[in-house]
């Protein structure tokens, strides 16, 4: 009979962050469950993310060194804990209070930045979602409710470290301990449970859905143009990484911006695409030192995959978003085709930064390409388990 | 009810008022304190679920009896550098009647002007403070204060927040400064 080998006290991390894991799993089992029920409730598109998510941290446990794998467990579960918990709790307020220890924990992970430095996206990102819902539902005049409106927008922004909420990465920081963790794991979640709910709530006036949906979009092309632009200058890989989150937020932002089935199936499936591809790419290509090697097969991948190209993931996103753009108003799709083909140019430097992947670096990077592969020639199968 | 609800929401101002003048933990402790104390009022009045009212004033004075543990001993209020915090003090609460102005005449509009003023102040502190023990105070504030801007789930969010804060230790060795 074999013993398994159990982890020496070394290689524990701090009972925080084991009992962190520990309650993750938890809330996440509860908030699948829907218990209590009426309190906790998961939307499907939100299931359908938080199933992803599951799948991109096992990847990420898997990629790490061994001598972190349990560590970055307690992590990524108390991190799917949160995730849940955000996508499930009905009431706005209390998605706005539950951003602030949220973000105190992801705050207290050590990285380059004080806790006082990286907790005030989060903190700005609950008091705008929460100070935006009372105005919504205060009587008064209706400038009050535009306010709101804009409170939510700029909220859901800021919580995700976009333009013009952009939060410093360092170099050397590890992803789970950087701002990346909102930007690629967490922050999305909120983009689609937030305003499905307040759609669902019938919380906008059609005054207040203008403003909110007008914000999105003029947030979500500038982010789309500050990513492109970001990506192709920043002087490091990580930065350029980081730019690269700002480009498929920016559709994603577009989508909940046209406030239209296909838009907000377009930012349903820009979502997943950051959860399931952009965030572990940046974690595969941390592993691999950059070549400067062209033609590759492998960089001519990467590049077809990071521009959003078919059969990969962002092209039925690019698809969706026109379409419901040319419904709204064909200027705008227009604009969106210049965005889209600008969109091309980041890749290529992306693509070098990703070197030659060995071991559990070359399948992670092969799970990778198959993920973007299955949401490109899937779209139709994910939107319907999204209930999209 | 009008009453209470707006004597709550005074204490409320007062208690982050202190949380944002204090760098100490006996300052922020109380600050915490009377924030919660202000809060579960202005809640009471304005015929909140009791069961929330009752989660949010044990959230809150479980974490600040937390804050008590570590940090710097002592109240430290007032220390040099603070007159701007005292002005947007004062400020901020004149921002929350704007805000919610237009529904003082009701016990839940006062109840909501308590709550706006403390998120307000709350993330003020949190946009210029220094120590992470002082972060924290001012985290389980802003909590709480959105936390009353809703109903029953909120407020029982908003108190499991405060505890959870209360939790963090506020040395400074794992974070950083």
């Amino acid at each position: 009979m074999t013993t398994l080998p159990l982890p020496s006290r070394a290689q524990l991390p701090a009972w925080e962050l084991l009992l962190a894991g520990v309650v993750g799993a938890g809330v996440t089992l509860l908030c699948l469950l829907g218990r209590p029920s009426g309190a906790l409730q998961l939307l499907p598109p939100s299931r359908a993310l938080l199933a992803i998510s599951m799948l991109t941290v096992g990847l990420g446990v898997w990629l790490v060194p061994s001598g972190r794998r349990l560590e970055l467990l307690c992590v990524g579960l108390g991190g799917l804990g949160c995730q849940a918990l955000l996508a499930s709790v009905t009431d706005v307020p209390a998605v706005a209070a539950l951003l602030v220890p949220i973000g105190f924990a992801a705050a207290a992970r050590p990285g380059r930045h004080p806790l006082t430095v990286q907790i005030r996206g989060p903190v700005l990102a609950a008091l705008l979602l929460g100070l935006g819902w009372t105005l919504l539902r205060s009587p008064g005049p209706s400038w009050l409710g535009r306010l709101g409106a804009l409170g939510e927008a700029l909220g859901l922004v800021a919580a995700g470290g976009l333009f013009p909420y952009l939060q410093d990465v360092g170099e050397e920081e590890p992803a789970d301990a950087s701002y990346l963790a909102w930007t690629g794991f967490l922050a999305p979640t909120l983009a689609l449970a937030l305003p499905t709910r307040l759609l669902h709530s019938h919380a906008l006036r059609p005054d207040e859905g203008v403003v909110m949906g007008a914000v999105l979009l003029g947030l979500g092309l500038l982010n789309l143009t500050w990513g492109v632009v970001g990506a192709w200058r920043a002087s490091s890989t990580v930065e350029a990484w980081r730019c690269s989150f700002l480009v498929d937020w920016g559709f994603a932002l577009i989508g909940i911006g046209l406030l239209d089935r296909d838009g907000l199936a377009a930012a349903y499936l820009a979502m997943l695409a950051i959860v399931a591809v952009r965030t572990p790419l940046v974690v595969v290509a941390g592993m691999t030192p950059s070549i400067a090697v062209g033609r590759r097969p492998l960089t001519l991948l990467l590049v077809v995959l990071l521009a959003g190209a078919a059969p990969f993931s962002g092209f039925p996103v690019r698809l969706l978003l026109l379409r419901a753009a040319t419904q709204l108003a064909w200027p705008l799709a227009a604009l969106l085709l210049v965005g889209m083909a600008l969109a091309t140019l980041h890749a290529l430097r992306l693509a070098r930064t990703v070197g030659v992947p060995r071991g559990h670096g070359a399948v992670g990077l092969a799970v990778v390409v198959v993920m973007s592969l299955a949401l490109g020639l899937l779209p139709d199968v994910l939107r319907a388990l999204g209930g999209m | 009810m009008e009453a209470v609800a707006a004597i709550g929401a005074v204490l409320a101002w007062l208690g982050v008022s202190l949380v944002s003048l204090a760098d100490a933990r006996r300052g922020l402790a109380v600050g915490l304190f009377g924030t919660t104390v202000g809060l579960t009022l202005a809640a009471v009045a304005s015929g909140r679920s009791p069961l929330g009212a009752a989660a949010l004033a044990a959230g809150g004075v479980i974490g600040a009896v937390l804050r008590l543990r570590d940090g710097e001993p002592g109240w430290g209020l007032m220390r040099p550098g603070s007159t701007p915090r005292l002005v947007a003090a004062v400020l901020v609460f004149l921002a929350a009647v704007v805000l919610v102005g237009s529904s003082l005449g009701v016990p839940v509009g006062v109840a909501r002007l308590g709550a706006v003023a403390v998120a307000l102040l709350a993330l003020l502190r949190l946009m210029t403070v220094e120590h992470r023990s002082s972060a924290l105070g001012a985290g389980a504030t802003l909590a709480l204060g959105l936390g009353a801007l809703g109903d029953g789930p909120a407020l029982v969010a908003a108190a499991a927040a405060a505890v959870g804060l209360g939790a963090l230790r506020a040395t400074e060795d794992r974070a950083g400064t």
